[in-house]
Parts: C-alpha cells; structure tokens; sequence
C-alpha cells in the first residue's frame, strides 16, 4: 500500500526530535491542566502559586497548590503506569487486546472498593467531596487490599501455569467480582450506589497531596523497575523458545513483569478508581509513532505518551465547570477513542505487529 | 568424547505432561567440530523434540546433553545463550522491528542488564548479515520480507550469537531449490572457517546427502543411527526410513 511506503520514509526522520516534542507537549499539557478549571485563574497567578507567594486572592493559591497540582501530578502519574503497564501485557500475552486489567488485579481494587462503599464499612463516602480527606482513606487501604489479593493469586499461579491461564483466571477474576458487585448493589441504598458508580468512573481528584507521597514513591518505584523488563520484552518478541535461546528465562521474566505491571495498576486503582482506555490505547499510539516495537523506545514513550493523554483527560473532563464533571472514563474512551483510532487507522502499519 | 562439542549420553527425549512421554530414548550422538550433521528422519518422529532438547530448551526426559563435557542442564541460560544459538521454522515474530533490530536480538547475550548493544555488537550484527548475503534487508521491516528471506534473517541472528554450536531447525522448509543450495553451502562454509559445530535437520534428503558431513537418521521404528555420510549409506539404515523411499541412495552408492 502506497502509505506503508510513505510510513516508512517518516522513519528517516531523527527520533531525537520525537522526544523533544514529546517533552514539550508534557510540559504544556500539564500546565494547561494547572490553569483550567472550574474557577478561573490569570496564568501568572497560576505560576506565582506554585512559586509558593502567600496572599493570592480568592484562595487561588490553596486551589493551585493543594487542588490542581496533586491532581496534575496524580493523572501523568497514572497515565504513565496504565500505559507501561498495557505495553507490558500486550507484547507479554502477544495480544493486542491485552490491557493493564486482564490480569485481574484491577478486579480485586474494584471489589475492596465495592464492599467499603456499598456495605459502607468504611463509613460516610465523600469521594466526589474533594477536600475532605478522611473517608477515602479506607477507601484506599480497601481498594489497594482487594487488589493486592488477587496479585498474589496471580503471582502464585504465574510460577505454575502457562500464560494463557494467566489471561482466563483474569477474567474469570473479573466476572466473579462483577457478579459479587451486582449482588452487594441490589441491597445496597441509592446513595452508595451512586457513590460506587462514582468510583467506577475514576478520578485524578481523590489524590491529595498527603496521598502524592505514597502514590508517586511507588508508582515511580515500579516504573523505575519496568526498565528491568525491556530486555525480557524484546527477546520475548520472537517468542518463548528464541526468548529462551538468548539466555532469558521466561517463566522468570513473566514474574517480574507481572510482578511490575500489578504494582503499576494496583496502585492506580486503588487511589484513582479504573481509569480504562489509556492502558490499552496509548502502547498503540506509540507503536504507531515511533513505527517500532523495540521496548528500549516504547517504554519511554508510553511513560512520556501516557501522561500526556492522562493531562488532557484530565483537562476534557472539568471543561464544562465544576458542576459539570464529566466521567473521566468516559472522557478517556470518548474524546481519546477516535482521535487514537484515527491516528492508528492513518498509519496503518498496526497490522504488521500482530501478524504471526 | 573425541572432540565433540555436544555430545548426549544415553539421552531420551519426549514429552513432560502428566506422564513422561520418552519419544526417542537411549541416544549417545556426537555434535563435531567443523562438520555440518544432518539429522533426517520422517515428519512426527521426534526431530524438533530432540532438537530443542540438545538446544536446552526442553529438559531431557533422560540422560544428559553436555557441551564441552559440562551438563547442559546445570549451565545457566545467560551462558547457555553463549554456547548454543537457534533458529527455529515458523518465523515465530511479533512486532514491527527491522531486519537489522531482530539480529541484534542475538547479541541479547552480550547486551547489558538494560538490553543496550555495544557499537561492537552491533558491527557483530551487522557483519552476521553480511555472511549470510541479506545486507540489503537492512532497514527494511521483517514482516515485509518474504518467508525465505525472513529465514535467512533468523539464521543471520543465530550467527549473531557467535555459539560454537549452531542448530537450525528445518531451515529450508521455505526456501526454494536454489536458496535452499545457497543456505546449504553457506552453512558448511561457516562450520568449516569458524569451526562451528552445525545441526541441522530436514526431511529432504536429496539435500542432505549433497552437503552434510554427518548423519543422523531417525527411522521409521525410531531407532537412530548415527555416523559419518559413508557409514549411513554402508549400514542401509536408510531402508527403514522415509518408508525406504529413499532406497535408491543405496544403490546409488553401490554403484559409485
């Protein structure tokens, strides 16, 4: 096809400059994600209250400071993790429909989530009630419970079964969760409900600063361990026996990077509920950038990419003001579907990665 | 163990499910230097099974493979990569990556905890496509080659790996009559100058009986006998293989 030559000849171009832009748009994306919201802000007084000036007007600096910036750093943050992890499941299942949730650990948050909330045994929900803090916390410690139960279902089984297995018990994992969740919902009162369905839309606003110091250790932790699976990922690509022949050992490589890809979700979800999409899409949207499936370049990329997508989800989904929040999930598969179609669709070189 | 490289001692090889499977047992095969061994035998008799045993890629169902006199199963994989390279049938890829990037996938041994490739592992590389004539494909994506020049990049990668011990899987299942000669020559030639020792197995025995060294034959009872080209065709081993398809070799060599 004439525009697979096309693509090829865009490769030429230096890739160096691919990052720059990349820079550049992180940069913006999350300033512009610092100056909007439901009030508004003059720009330099956005920049003065993260220079820490006292005596801003209207609260603008706690606005800034304890609002904006943890959630800022909360959805580059997020958006990083669900992107590496779904670059991770995808080249490790061989599967382009593989997302950072098939391994179920998402599942396990969900349900840790569900049964504080709509058995209320975490007390009074004020998920969407940004500034009080003290509900969430069991919220949290529930969720990332939840999810830390089936990651060492997952782990124990990964040194016995073929990854396959892996793929099913993930999604047995999710539907049995999903029909307990159903069940808890039919007895639950509408108000729970609602506050469950909340949580299921995902939030970059549930992280306050407080929460930042727990969320950003560990999710830069295992992103700084993802690089340790560039080298398994990239011998895996001819498959588990050449992986094999090149001295890698894949049942302990799939450990690890499952091991990476669970910390990465599981923390995720538990502090800003199942935020889907990015996962699955932006590893596409890389791939379709960089024309390469070499991990040395997606890895960085989808850190890079995803935290950019997150941004301006994140800015899409307060557009219309405060009291119109839209579903950062929805924002993400709405505006991010097409426009991440559209781009793979143009390429047309998405075939070429999964072809045997 | 006569200068051997790869030598097996009473080594069965087969299957680990539930029950352990031995499809060919008892074997003591020599892998020697310099020479190109052509193990043949019918499709489902048990080659790739043996071959990704003597690779280390499947554990024996008995017996031992040692390389270098040193148990293949106590070697560990880092070292292993460096002492045994494959190429398997199939073109089992997944991936947009170039010609160029899947055979510097085979410097992964020598690659640094990260994956990075030295500017030396890289000539390594570069130089592995050269030997097997496929300079031309670099750049070009190996989902866009066709079967037999993606089989030549897969051997290029295994060359790549710079093992003394090389073993190739049907590498010319794909190939037509000419590439297959070509991929033949070549693969003597590299056991010869680098004194590598190359297995290599095929059901095509026309082939075989053209360039191999020595002889593996799997019969038809799967009973194997191995010696040089003359032993095999002396010992009319090849009557129970192939369902004596190939019985005029015999007289072939009778008459000569």
């Amino acid at each position: 096809m004439a525009s697979n030559r096309d693509d090829s000849r865009s490769l030429q171009y230096p890739r160096r400059w691919v990052w720059i832009v990349l820079g550049a748009a992180l940069v913006l994306c999350w300033l512009a994600d610092l100056f909007l919201g439901s009030v508004r802000i003059p720009f330099q007084d956005v920049i003065r209250a993260l220079s820490g000036a006292e005596g801003l007007s209207n609260n603008w600096g706690v606005i800034i400071r304890d609002y904006r910036l943890p959630k800022s750093i909360a959805a580059m943050f997020s958006g990083a993790a669900l992107s590496v992890a779904g670059l991770q499941m995808q080249t490790l299942f061989r599967n382009s429909l593989a997302d950072p949730f098939i391994l179920g650990i998402s599942s396990g948050g969900n349900l840790g989530a569900a049964i504080v909330i709509l058995v209320g045994a975490g007390g009074s929900f004020q998920f969407l009630g940004k500034f009080s803090a003290i509900g969430n916390l069991n919220l949290i410690a529930a969720a990332s419970l939840g999810a830390s139960a089936v990651f060492i279902l997952v782990m124990t089984l990964s040194r016995r079964v073929h990854a396959t297995t892996l793929l099913i018990t993930g999604v047995l994992v999710s539907y049995i969760v999903n029909a307990f969740v159903r069940v808890l919902v039919q007895y639950a009162s509408p108000d729970a409900v609602q506050a469950y369905l909340s949580w299921t839309f995902g939030s970059f606003a549930g992280v306050t600063r407080e929460r930042l110091t727990v969320f950003v250790p560990v999710v830069s932790l295992a992103l700084l361990l993802s690089a340790l699976t560039i080298k398994p990922l990239n011998a895996l690509l001819l498959g588990e026996l050449h992986a094999r022949s090149v001295g890698i050992d894949p049942s302990r490589s799939r450990r690890l990077i499952i091991l990476v890809a669970s910390i990465l979700t599981g923390a995720v979800t538990a502090y800003c509920g199942i935020i889907g999409f990015i996962g699955i899409a932006v590893p596409h949207l890389c791939r379709s950038l960089f024309a390469d499936s070499d991990h040395m370049v997606l890895l960085p990329g989808c850190i890079l990419v995803g935290a950019c997508v997150a941004l301006i989800a994140d800015m899409i989904s307060q557009v219309f003001g405060g009291a119109f929040l839209l579903p950062l999930n929805s924002v993400t598969a709405l505006i991010g579907g097409p426009v991440i179609l559209f781009v793979i669709l143009k390429k047309r070189n998405l075939s070429r990665e999964f072809d045997a | 163990m006569n200068g051997a490289a790869l030598n097996t001692t009473d080594l069965s090889v087969g299957y680990h499910g539930r029950k352990r499977t031995a499809l060919l047992r008892g074997l003591n095969l020599n892998l020697r230097p310099r020479r190109l061994t052509c193990l043949i035998g019918q499709n489902g008799v048990g080659k790739s099974t043996l071959i990704r045993t003597l690779a280390g890629l499947q554990k024996p169902v008995g017996g031992a493979v040692s390389i270098h006199g040193a148990d293949l199963e106590l070697v560990p994989p880092a070292e292993r990569a460096r002492l045994v390279s494959i190429v398997l049938p199939g073109a089992d890829h997944y991936g947009n990556l170039k010609c160029e990037q899947i055979v510097q996938l085979g410097r992964l041994p020598y690659a640094n905890w990260l994956g990075q490739l030295s500017l030396h592992d890289r000539k390594i590389a570069a130089d592995s496509l050269e030997k097997i004539g496929a300079s031309a494909f670099v750049g070009r994506r190996f989902a866009e080659l066709s079967d037999g020049e993606r089989q030549k990049i897969l051997v290029a990668r295994a060359l790549a790996q710079q093992t003394p011990i090389l073993i190739l899987d049907e590498p010319t299942a794909f190939l037509d009559w000419t590439n297959r000669l070509e991929m033949l020559i070549l693969l003597k030639e590299i056991a010869f100058r680098e004194e590598k020792s190359i297995l290599l197995s095929s059901h095509d025995l026309d082939l075989v009986m053209r360039f191999a060294d020595d002889l593996w034959v799997i019969d038809d009872d799967r009973a194997v006998f191995s010696g040089t080209k003359t032993e095999v065709l002396e010992s009319g081993v090849l009557k129970n293989a192939f369902s004596g398809k190939y019985l005029r070799y015999l007289e072939d060599s009778r008459a000569s």
